[in-house]
């Protein structure tokens, strides 16, 4: 293995549970997410190369990973539409509030709850956002900014972005 | 007040399936071993690797010109051959766009080759064409969407060839086109051409009726082989295939060298998208 193939494999190995997640939020179906995940190992590692080694690894793999389930999207679009919204489960000291804020960013539109995911749960930078998402920095902070907009509509006042 | 912070538990909440560390592990261990042993069709380095397609198969029976007997003597040593038509590479605000075009020439058959060469034609610039119309699609929405022009990634597109059979009794040739993009799409044409009668070259010439039955009963044999040899390579299953109305009977093919068909189905046709494209050779 060559030093990229080692730094994107160990990535892999620490990130597979967000991996999934990532995967989940666009497909929204178990076997479609493992499916992503698993197109998205075998190209990140057979791509590897391609990786610039001041590059960071985490956005570089979510760009193929987002590639990965936007190309599974398209391909199963009319499956898609009959898959239901994930099963959550409320943390019991929680009044519904916060299962609010999620089910708002789940109804966004994919362009502005991929920006959101990454931002806030996620925890990226918003250039490593550009980077992962193909867009650049100036489209990223347009979609937050319309995202966060449409969730304060949604939720109304006492709603932070914080 | 509430917060999109507060969310992050419930996101964070959703367990993978305990499969995933599995999963995982063997794309791994398979990306490792493809590394090593993937033969890429096309050793053309301006071509980025990414999403190569095959798009366009033409195979040219060359028995006419024989088969034409006193009337059309083939020049005695003349040989068939598929050769760079024109090279170029053009840098557009939209796009590089970068071709190999190749050219059927040598058959002793001007007919057939002008027919040929003038449908490679007509394909290629059918493919810039909607190659353009995407480009500039992509970028309106880039621009629509408050992207900055200068920030803004070009995708590649490439249509290069790769020849696979001149026997002296066929000729087969791919076109293959690839784009490099932040995303790509993908769309595969297959043609196969017999220059003697005008028609495409089938299956059915070349396997006989029962070609779907041969091909199906082959891809049976050779799935099963190649996921005994090898744990980490999975192909849907044939009741899944036949519900999603996945023609097994009728892919796209091209020839090889030894002249046998080699059917090829399209990334996520027969298997899951990191299996890639998916080639069986068929023999009678």
């Amino acid at each position: 293995m060559s030093g990229e193939q080692t730094r994107i494999t160990e990535f892999i190995y620490e990130n597979q549970a967000a991996m999934y997640r990532l995967a989940f939020s666009y497909a929204r179906n178990r076997e479609a997410a493992l499916d992503i995940v698993q197109d998205t190992v075998v190209q990140a590692i057979s791509h590897a190369h391609t990786l610039r080694s001041e590059a960071a690894v985490k956005a570089w793999v979510y760009r193929i990973l987002i590639n990965e389930s936007l190309a599974y999207l398209r391909r199963n679009q009319r499956m898609i539409l009959l898959d239901e919204l994930p099963e959550i489960t409320a943390p019991q000291e929680d009044p519904g509030a916060k299962v609010d804020i999620y089910r708002a960013v789940e109804r966004l539109e994919l362009k502005l709850r991929i920006v959101v995911i990454l931002r806030y749960f996620e925890d990226m930078k918003l250039e490593d956002i550009a980077a992962a998402t193909g867009a650049n920095l100036n489209t990223v902070k347009a979609r937050l900014y319309r995202a966060l907009k449409k969730l304060r509509q949604e939720l109304g006042d006492g709603f932070s972005d914080m | 007040m509430r917060s999109i912070r507060d969310a992050k538990e419930i996101y964070t909440a959703l367990e993978p399936p305990e499969e995933l560390e599995e999963v995982v592990r063997g794309a791994v261990r398979f990306a490792g071993r493809q590394h090593r042993k993937r033969r890429h069709p096309i050793r053309w380095t301006a071509c980025a690797a990414a999403a190569c397609l095959v798009l366009f198969i033409a195979a040219v029976n060359m028995i006419p010109a024989f088969a034409l007997g006193l009337f059309h003597i083939p020049v005695l040593g003349q040989i068939a051959q598929v050769l760079t038509f024109e090279e170029y590479k053009k840098q557009g605000e939209n796009g590089t766009l970068i071709v190999r075009q190749p050219e059927l020439a040598g058959t002793g058959n001007t007919e057939l080759e002008r027919r040929i060469n003038q449908e490679i034609q007509v394909k290629i610039n059918e493919l810039i064409e909607a190659s353009q119309k995407e480009a500039r699609a992509a970028k309106q929405v880039y621009l629509e969407n408050g992207g900055d022009e200068s920030d803004y990634l070009v995708p590649e597109i490439c249509i290069n060839y790769r020849l696979c059979c001149n026997n002296g009794e066929f000729v087969s040739f791919v076109l293959v086109k690839s784009e490099t993009h932040a995303s790509y799409y993908e769309e595969q044409y297959y043609y196969n051409i017999d220059l003697e009668t005008g028609r495409e070259l089938t299956l059915r010439d070349l396997l006989g009726p029962d070609y779907g039955e041969i091909i199906r009963s082959q891809l049976r044999q050779q799935i099963a082989l190649r996921m005994e040899q090898d744990p980490n390579v999975s192909y849907y299953s044939e009741e899944e295939l036949d519900t999603f109305d996945v023609n097994l009977e009728n892919p796209g093919f091209y020839l090889n060298e030894a002249g046998n068909v080699v059917v090829v189905y399209p990334k996520y046709e027969i298997a899951p998208g990191y299996m890639g494209i998916q080639e069986f050779e068929i023999t009678r």
